[in-house]
């Protein structure tokens, strides 16, 4: 593997200094309405998928983006007592020979109704340019190889949606199952050129992290050495499962319990973390006890965000 | 145009593990449609032969199932053994991921529609429990209190000898065998037949109108009635009456 250093100028990340602490999140979920509405003082805020709340009919719809109402209702509710964040899937921005301006410009939108502090999305791609203006679902989210190509790439497309969404963009580290050969460069030193070329921030998912290592047998503590947790805005927790010999991001109930040690780990270390979100998906509210084992799991996320260097004294 | 064709061959390969199966078997010959070079046909190729490519293909079937699972538990659930059959083929005539949850789940109703007409599937329960839960369904994507809202003055002056149209917040639905029964044992999983229901002829109201969704037998004439206004049929005063009544047609 090719480590020279990357050239990238240094970001002087005020913009990332300047956000609110806001403590510790959840993400929404369609089970979860009776939750929000008894325990919404568990929360700090809610992070949401704004993609989940329309309708996309696609370019050359109009309008292209309808609201999904009934979910829409609810927003309004939870916005009227706590912030909100942001968290799209849609935008796809390892997509080569796609940028899909008009999604971000909906971001930009929701952005603007809602007060989302930050937004973010994934370091993915999970659509394909199609034959005609409709770009293909590719069914699933596929990371990118970690090449200066794709690098610059994605660089240029962060530029462009800091300039149409005015607060700070953020992008989630990979969970990734296949192990590309020949990349130029590791992940930590990805994301690092990333954020410094971009001028983003990292959401970091440190149950990602950990289903990485477990899979590809690297100590998750090495890579949170190895990248710069000045760049980190946010912090994903969550659990997973089992399957067909691998441990997978399924957010399968509570969070994992190495989770919570690389999370006390990272909120230490971290200078500029503004909140911790915690994930489930949504059939497996059972699975974590129902309401109880949720706020069992804001609770422990709240003892590590207690420790935060800045909140001692 | 490499990087491009680098991700359509992933993205095929991970909706296609007989792709991968067929890389494995012989070479990368299978990917000579693909512009790529040299390094992507190798990482292709290492990519095919990893557990990880499995996970990616299991992911790709999980993504497309779990909306429709989550949605049309009650068709799931009926569909039994045949899943996996009734998948493999709406993905084969649906190769490509539509744009939005509705879009993949009113068509994948009317995949399922289509082959009970064609005699595929032969489970009786399966089209009234699939009309029950899209019917159910649509009606869970209106917003409650703005939808309520915006017929308040309608539902106020609804008559019997005026125009009507139905309450956007209802739905009816017609089964052969008892359908709380039904529900019931739906929602527990219970394996079929379930010859607890009753055979007969009933029909539901599928009621959004209230804090809470309610499931209420309905009358087969209100329901007749119900289903011919929504049809846009012109319905008699005696016929519009019940509907006026229960609350079920506002004024149009």
């Amino acid at each position: 593997m090719d480590t020279a250093p990357f050239a990238a100028p240094t970001a002087d990340r005020a913009h990332l200094r300047a956000l609110p602490r806001l403590g510790v999140g959840l993400l929404y979920v369609p089970s979860l309405p009776r939750f929000i509405h008894e325990h919404v003082d568990a929360l700090d805020y809610m992070a949401i998928v704004p993609d989940r709340f329309w309708v996309d009919d696609g370019p050359g719809a109009g309008p292209r983006f309808r609201d999904f109402d009934r979910q829409v209702e609810l927003l309004d509710w939870v916005a009227a007592r706590k912030p909100i964040v942001g968290h799209s899937v849609g935008l796809s921005i390892g997509s080569a020979e796609l940028f899909d301006v008009e999604h971000v410009e909906q971001v930009a939108r929701w952005q603007a109704r809602y007060g989302f502090p930050w937004h973010s999305d994934h370091l993915s791609f999970n659509r394909l340019p199609g034959m005609d203006a409709h770009s293909e679902d590719a069914g699933l989210a596929i990371p990118v190889p970690y090449d200066r190509e794709v690098l610059e790439m994605i660089a240029e497309r962060v530029r462009r949606v800091r300039e149409i969404v005015p607060v700070p963009f953020l992008l989630e580290n990979n969970v990734y199952y296949v192990d590309l050969p020949g990349q130029e460069m590791t992940e930590p030193e990805f994301l690092d050129g990333l954020c410094d070329r971009g001028g983003c921030g990292l959401l970091l998912d440190i149950h990602n992290v950990y289903v990485n290592s477990v899979n590809h047998g690297f100590d998750a503590r090495e890579f949170l050495r190895a990248v710069d947790l000045r760049n980190v805005v946010e912090v994903h927790i969550a659990g997973g499962s089992e399957m067909a010999g691998m441990y997978t991001d399924s957010h399968a109930g509570p969070v994992a319990g190495p989770v919570w040690d690389l999370l006390d780990e990272v909120v230490e270390r971290a200078p500029n973390l503004c909140g911790i979100t915690f994930e489930f998906e949504d059939h497996y509210l059972p699975a974590l006890g129902g309401h109880d084992g949720v706020l069992r799991e804001l609770e422990r996320a709240r003892q590590a965000w207690a420790r935060r260097p800045a909140a001692e004294g | 145009m490499s990087l491009l064709a680098f991700q359509r061959a992933m993205a095929d390969m991970a909706a296609s593990p007989a792709m991968c199966r067929r890389i494995l078997d012989e070479g990368s010959v299978v990917l000579s449609g693909y512009d790529l070079t040299p390094i992507e046909l190798r990482r292709l190729a290492s990519a095919a032969d990893q557990r990880g490519m499995r996970m990616n293909c299991m992911l790709y079937r999980n993504g497309r199932l779990s909306p429709l699972v989550s949605q049309l538990p009650g068709t799931f659930h009926l569909l039994g053994y045949r899943l996996r059959e009734v998948a493999e083929a709406f993905w084969a005539e649906n190769p490509k991921v539509p744009r939005g949850v509705p879009g993949e789940i009113r068509r994948f109703a009317a995949f399922v529609r289509r082959r009970v007409a064609e005699g595929l599937l032969d489970e009786p329960l399966l089209p009234e429990v699939l009309d029950w839960e899209m019917e159910t369904y649509e009606l869970a994507l209106l917003p409650p209190e703005r939808t309520r809202a915006s017929v308040a003055d309608a539902a106020a002056r609804a008559r019997p000898d005026a125009p009507l149209r139905p309450h956007p917040l209802v739905g009816v639905a017609r089964f052969t065998r008892e359908p709380f029964a039904v529900v019931r044992a739906l929602a527990e999983k219970r394996p079929l037949p379930y010859d607890h229901a009753a055979p007969g002829e009933y029909h539901v109201l599928v009621d959004f109108r209230g804090a809470q969704r309610g499931l209420a037998p309905l009358d087969a004439a209100v329901a007749a009635a119900f289903r011919a206004l929504r049809a846009g049929e012109p319905l008699p005063p005696e016929s519009a009456a019940p509907l006026v009544a229960q609350g079920l047609a506002v004024a149009a």
